[in-house]
């Protein structure tokens, strides 16, 4: 698993810190054949994701979408890793680093250590497991998946060694392990150690140290999660009862409120909130009462808000805008007091509540703050190390990226995205070393099967719970032992596990075995590892084939487990049955293109293109206007101060000079089609509507967004009315006007958050926040009013929101209930709203209103891109990403990827991030050199062709074509295996490899058998 | 029947574009044609007139008349001066090809070699005239040719934006008429009421008014046209059809077939443009019931 060759040169990237962001920078940079070392300070890599228990907004749980990653890190050739390492320094500059890394004794030796898990059975206090709220240990084996396999000793614990030692059947342990130092040299170093929960103990107020049944979110957490220290029971810590009614309370650690808070806002508590409420109630029953304490909900993040509308509407949790008082407990009681008081009201009301939930925010460690100041790196007012505006990866040191919640507090999705903006950033410092024949393992050859009688192995896994607690594993062994065929029959656990695999391997050699069925999961996330594995063990990979009884019997019919037994069994009888039937078959390759098409020339689509042109990529980028630049060319300056006229000026000129890319403006795509490394995409260009076809490996969708200008509050009707880009406008071109201002109002949420178009724009109140700087700037006497729903300044942009009260920019919050009134007075605009403080009613004469309008898909052009592409969108017309959570830039379509606006409202500096994260997921895929095609193409069988053209007409891609013998010839190098000839050749001449007639029938005839013999 | 011959005897002519390849690669274009043969009365061969350096109309021409299929090449007068024109004219009806439409051309500033000289020796009406002077046994100096060539020439209308251009290309166009031009191809057609007036205005040029239909392929191609080109008059309710299509290909299809089957009751004849999808054609004309 290890690569332990030692390079000498300084060609690689050392990537700090294996949480979520340090995988998948180590991923992408390895996947673009570059060397990694990844170092973790903890026992295992997975970071603080892998002690959730669901994600938002899916609520799926994420140990099963995150350790196929995992997996991913473990298999990975060119990463090496160090678990229980830490750095102590960095001298060097960019290109030639020297590190010295610290890494401390496990106490086993992880080569021998097979994760049986027989020390921990025998002396649980002294070894390294579970996680969370358990108080005995930190983490070793932290959840059942982990990487690297294998505990870790706490040797301080331990009071019989010998014992300890003993118990170890592969004889693993070994006490003189004394750790070790080394040196290693790298190009440049990614930090993602993520960061640190605020530690609310201090708060006397929020009695945290004192009660039991005060957590915080992530300790909650702890108790939702199946593999956490209640096995999933939600109960209070104080009597182990399942609690009736649990509060929430937002903004502990951040947004400056408490003693050592952040300045910053940190972004994630607020889902974090959402999720953990929609999941008591979804699980736990109705009748448990939830309620969140929020100053501000933020649910800024792409389709966020549909998710807190369903908090609110469908599961009935309950918000109340107030920052509590208090929670005590009083003397002989048994529930919390939580008092708080109401807007517009000064009586303090007070409510029990049997379980609290303090929604601790981010905070930088003491040992990363340690780390930043020995690296040099310049940090802000909490810590983060600081940025620049237009590449948030970079910090002050050259050679040195930051990602992830290190960087600025954020949630899941944003760190897969910076992680990969940082691959694409460090992998530029060093060159690639692609794997040289050698290095790969040999494979054995494959075993010539012909002329042998079917001999199968069938393995079941029980999944842990998953397939074990419901269908009954021994009987589906014993009776896939009776099968005909079939020679052996066994469970496996988890057939997935490293030591399961070793034995599967082996059995296949010792038993002669020609064909092997895997009784598991889904062959869309495990077959490729199993055919793997059969294919080292001698055999061609497509003797294999998958019963899912996971899946599709145990999963959906959790609560019928005879049923689900007996269905187990039709399944693994099916797939024995297909087993027989299938035939070794050959795989196809074809040379891979490795241009790339970028659609959209917008800051995002420009950064993609110049960064993948920087790393020797030809680039065409295709801009359906006449001109580059896109929205961010009626901008001006971001709320941090950056320009963005230069910016554009700058990309432009950089993109148009660039001798790698094409730019082809005017460019309205018709037709596409190919697969991933061979892309056609056909597009008319200019004004003459010249027909041009570009073929590509990779594309890039960067089409952006539109400003939006809903006929709302007289915009369009009264030039006194605007937008924000409008305001943004005046503010740069137009002083004299706008030092003739008194009054100036702002509403937010114009056309966002409403019936029409549900999603937060997110961009907004930014930009509220910065055009009223601004506008003080050059008016101060000028009052500036913000009618505002919730203020979501998110991360550091709160310190600009704090600035702004600070400098007499009135918030007023409405409700959409009671929105604002507008009407033409005169000379100005009248703004009527209620102040929700004071109570009262109130109108402002304005010189200007200015609405905050946001963002909305370009609906029409990514329709038809989606049509033309086959890309699958949002119910809102944005760019849909192949997974919400943890793949948010790759899309469902294998080759594509998405950046900026096209994905959701964003802001400049994030389309920018995400515009290099796609150049770096999209040089995972440009690394390589061929296009596996697969074995599943159609075959023709020349005796039974009659010749009759059906199969030229049927197929999509013109492959089929009559021979010089008269009959159909289909080159399997061309054949896209899509099955359309097989389906249609009226003689059954024509077959798809991997989906033979002989190979489905087979399956459906054991099928019936059952039947049969019950009839 | 020859192109000429269904021209001169007012029959319903179908033509379909189809251009060079930009290379040397002809598989495309000689099957596209292959598909079409029998199916239309001759396929047109635009030159580089839209400024995009491709193989030349010649060989295009050339190639159609190999494959049996009659032709008509365009000529223009931006990259050419008389002498190339005339020698390009009597090259083509030595291989075969007697049908020229003479045609307006892009400006080099839309062109992909921006830096390329403008020659335009002559204009449309004098190339016409030149032609003419060919067929009659001399050249624009009076020389007199070793042998005669003869042919059938057209000439266009170019795209307008608005009523005072129209009425401008139609005097153009009369003096086109007057120069040897016996048939005139507009620009594409979208809204047939507007074009109802339009065949008024154009009624006294007295020759064939062979209207162009445009394959839309995509909704973003219809508002691009609807956008940039005023006098194309694309309908709201055009664009509408093309957005709530289940299939936006196929309706795009379904409207060129449908313009052109509306077409045989009001004009002489159709020119079919698809700017790249030339394999589209069968289909259309099966709309089109041809």
């Amino acid at each position: 698993m290890q690569n332990t060759k030692e390079l000498p040169t300084s060609n690689k990237v050392l990537v700090i810190g294996g949480g979520l962001g340090g995988i998948r920078t180590a991923l992408d940079l390895a996947e673009a054949e570059k060397d990694v070392i990844l170092v973790d300070k903890s026992y295992n890599i997975g970071g603080l994701m892998t002690q959730l228990d669901r994600t938002f907004p899916t609520n799926n749980c994420d140990l099963c979408t995150l350790s196929p990653n995992l997996s991913e890190g473990g298999r990975q050739k060119h990463i090496e890793l160090e678990a229980m390492t830490t750095v102590t320094g960095i001298t060097g500059e960019k290109g030639n680093f020297k590190a010295t890394l610290r890494t401390e004794p496990r106490y086993i030796n992880l080569e021998k250590c097979t994760a049986c898990g027989e020390c921990y059975k025998q002396f649980p206090q002294w070894v390294r497991f579970t996680p969370g709220l358990d108080h005995r240990a930190p983490t070793c084996m932290r959840y059942p998946q982990a990487i690297p396999q294998a505990y870790s000793i706490d040797l301080a614990k331990c009071d019989d060694v010998e014992a300890l030692v003993k118990v170890c059947p592969a004889g693993a342990i070994q006490l003189d392990d004394i750790g070790r130092n080394r040196e290693v040299r790298c190009g440049s170093v990614v930090l993602a150690m993520g960061a640190d929960l605020f530690d609310p103990s201090h708060l006397d107020y929020l009695a945290y140290a004192t009660q039991p049944d005060v957590v915080t979110s992530l300790e909650y957490e702890r108790i939702l999660s199946a593999s956490g220290p209640t096995q999933g029971q939600l109960i209070r810590p104080s009597n182990k009862k399942q609690p009736k009614k649990i509060a929430w309370i937002q903004c502990v650690g951040s947004r400056g409120i408490q003693k050592g808070a952040g300045a910053h806002c940190s972004s994630a508590c607020c889902m974090f909130a959402l999720k953990e409420a929609i999941v008591t109630k979804e699980r736990f029953g109705e009748n448990i009462e939830t309620t969140i304490f929020y100053m501000d909900m933020r649910t800024f993040g792409k389709d966020y808000e549909l998710y807190y509308q369903r908090a609110k509407d469908e599961f009935g949790v309950r918000f109340i805008h107030s920052r509590p008082h208090s929670v005590v407990q009083e003397e002989g009681e048994k529930d919390l007091k939580l008092s708080y008081t109401l807007e517009g009201n000064s009586s303090q009301i007070t409510e029990e509540f049997d379980m609290v939930v303090l929604a601790t925010g981010f905070k930088v460690s003491e040992e990363s703050r340690e780390l930043l100041e020995k690296l040099g790196l310049e940090t802000n007012s909490s810590n983060f190390p600081t940025t620049p505006g237009f590449n948030a990866v970079v910090t002050s040191r050259p050679g040195i990226y930051v990602c992830g919640t290190l960087q600025e507090p954020k949630d899941i999705p944003e760190t897969m995205v910076q992680a990969s903006a940082a691959a694409c950033m460090a992998a530029k410092d060093i060159a690639a070393t692609p794997i040289t024949e050698d290095e790969i393992e040999a494979l054995p050859p494959e075993r010539d099967i012909s002329g042998e009688e079917p001999r199968v192995g069938v393995f079941i896994c029980d999944c842990g719970e998953n397939i074990g607690a419901v269908a009954d594993v021994d009987e589906l062994v014993k009776f896939a032992g009776q099968l005909p065929g079939v020679v052996v029959a066994a469970a496996k656990g988890h057939g997935c596990s490293r030591e399961s695999m070793e034995q599967i391997k082996a059995t296949i050699v010792e038993e002669g075995l020609n064909r092997v069925v895997m009784a598991a999961c889904s062959p869309r996330t495990h077959e490729s590892k199993f055919q793997e594995l059969i294919r080292q063990a001698g055999l061609n990979k497509y003797l294999l084939e998958m019963a899912n009884i996971r899946d599709q019997s145990t999963w959906v019919h959790g609560n019928a487990p005879q049923a689900a037994t007996q269905k187990s069994k039709d399944l693994i009888h099916m797939a024995v049955g297909a087993a027989i039937a299938s035939k070794p078959l050959s795989e196809h390759s074809l040379p891979m293109n490795k241009d790339v098409l970028v659609v959209g020339g917008g800051v995002t689509g420009m950064t993609s293109a110049l960064e993948l042109a920087d790393q020797g990529f030809k680039v065409y980028l295709a801009e359906k206007t006449s001109s580059l630049g896109g929205v961010a060319k009626s901008l001006h300056k971001t709320l941090e101060g950056d320009d963005v006229t230069a910016l554009v000026e700058d990309l432009v000129s950089r993109t148009k000079a660039h001798e790698k890319i094409e730019v082809i403006t005017g460019a309205l795509i018709v037709d596409h089609n190919g697969m991933p490394g061979m892309f056609t995409t056909g597009m008319q260009v200019g004004k003459q509507m010249f027909y041009r076809r570009i073929e590509h490996g990779v594309t890039i969708m960067a089409t952006g967004a539109l400003p939006n200008r809903p006929a709302k509050y007289l915009l369009g009707e009264n030039d006194r009315v605007g937008t924000q880009i409008d305001l943004q406008a005046i503010l740069a071109e137009d002083l004299q006007k706008v030092q003739s201002w008194d009054n100036v109002v702002m509403i937010q949420c114009v056309g966002s958050r409403d019936e029409e178009n549900p999603n937060c724009s997110r961009i907004c109140c930014q930009s509220a926040v910065k055009n009223g700087l601004r506008l003080l700037e050059i008016n101060p006497d000028a009052r500036v009013f913000v009618l505002y729903r919730d203020l979501r300044t998110y991360g550091f942009q709160e310190e600009y929101y704090q600035k702004a009260r600070e400098k007499g920019i009135i918030f007023v919050r409405y409700t959409t209930d009671n929105p604002p009134r507008v009407e033409k007075s005169g000379d100005t605009v009248s703004v009527g709203f209620t102040d929700p403080i004071l109570g009262m009613d109130l109108t402002v004469a304005a010189d200007y209103l200015c609405l905050s309008t946001g963002l909305v898909a370009d609906k029409d052009s990514t329709e038809e891109l989606a049509m033309v592409f086959k890309l699958q969108r949002t119910h809102d017309g944005y760019f849909l990403e192949d997974h919400i959570k943890l793949r948010p830039v790759d899309m469902a379509m294998p080759g594509f990827y998405v950046a900026g606006t096209a994905h959701s409202p964003k802001s400049i500096r994030e389309s920018l991030v995400q515009a290099r994260a796609a150049a770096s997921r999209a040089q995972t895929l440009l690394a390589r050199d061929s296009i596996n095609l697969g074995a599943a193409s159609a075959r023709v069988d020349g005796d039974k062709c009659a010749a009759c053209l059906i199969c030229v007409r049927a197929c999509p891609f013109d492959v089929p074509f009559i021979n010089a013998e008269g009959y159909s010839e289909i080159d399997p190098a061309q054949c896209h295996g899509c099955g359309l000839c097989a389906s249609e050749c009226p003689a059954k001449a024509i077959q798809l490899m991997q989906f033979e007639d002989d190979r489905i029938l087979a399956k459906i005839e054991d099928l019936f058998d059952r039947l049969e013999a019950k009839a | 029947m020859s192109f000429q011959k269904k021209l001169s005897s007012n029959d319903f002519v179908v033509l379909a574009e189809m251009h060079t390849p930009k290379g040397v690669n002809i598989a495309g274009l000689v099957n596209d044609a292959r598909r079409i043969k029998g199916r239309v009365d001759a396929i047109v061969i635009p030159d580089m007139d839209n400024g995009i350096v491709r193989m030349s109309a010649l060989a295009g021409g050339v190639l159609m008349r190999q494959e049996g299929i009659e032709t008509i090449i365009h000529m223009y007068c931006r990259d050419r001066n008389r002498l190339a024109l005339q020698g390009d004219a009597m090259a083509a009806h030595v291989l075969g090809i007697n049908n020229i439409v003479v045609v307006h051309s892009e400006d080099m500033s839309q062109s992909d070699h921006r830096e390329a000289q403008t020659v335009t020796d002559i204009d449309e009406v004098e190339l016409l005239g030149a032609i003419r002077s060919l067929a009659a046994g001399k050249d624009m100096e009076g020389f007199e040719l070793d042998g005669i060539p003869s042919f059938t020439c057209g000439c266009t209308i170019a795209p307008y934006e608005n009523q005072k251009e129209l009425d401008k290309e139609i005097d153009f166009a009369r003096k086109k008429i007057d120069a040897g031009a016996s048939f005139v191809i507009t620009p594409p057609v979208f809204n047939l009421d507007d074009f109802a007036g339009f065949l008024e205005k154009v009624k006294g040029l007295d020759v064939p008014i062979i209207p162009t239909v445009f394959l839309i392929k995509s909704l973003a191609i219809a508002q691009y046209i609807a956008n940039s080109e005023p006098g194309a008059k694309i309908s709201d309710d055009l664009i509408r059809r093309i957005r709530k299509a289940p299939d936006r290909e196929v309706e795009g299809i379904k409207i060129a077939g449908e313009t052109i089957a509306a077409m045989k009751r009001m004009v002489g004849g159709v020119k079919v443009q698809t700017l790249g999808w030339e394999h589209k054609l069968p289909d259309i004309l099966d709309v089109a019931g041809i």
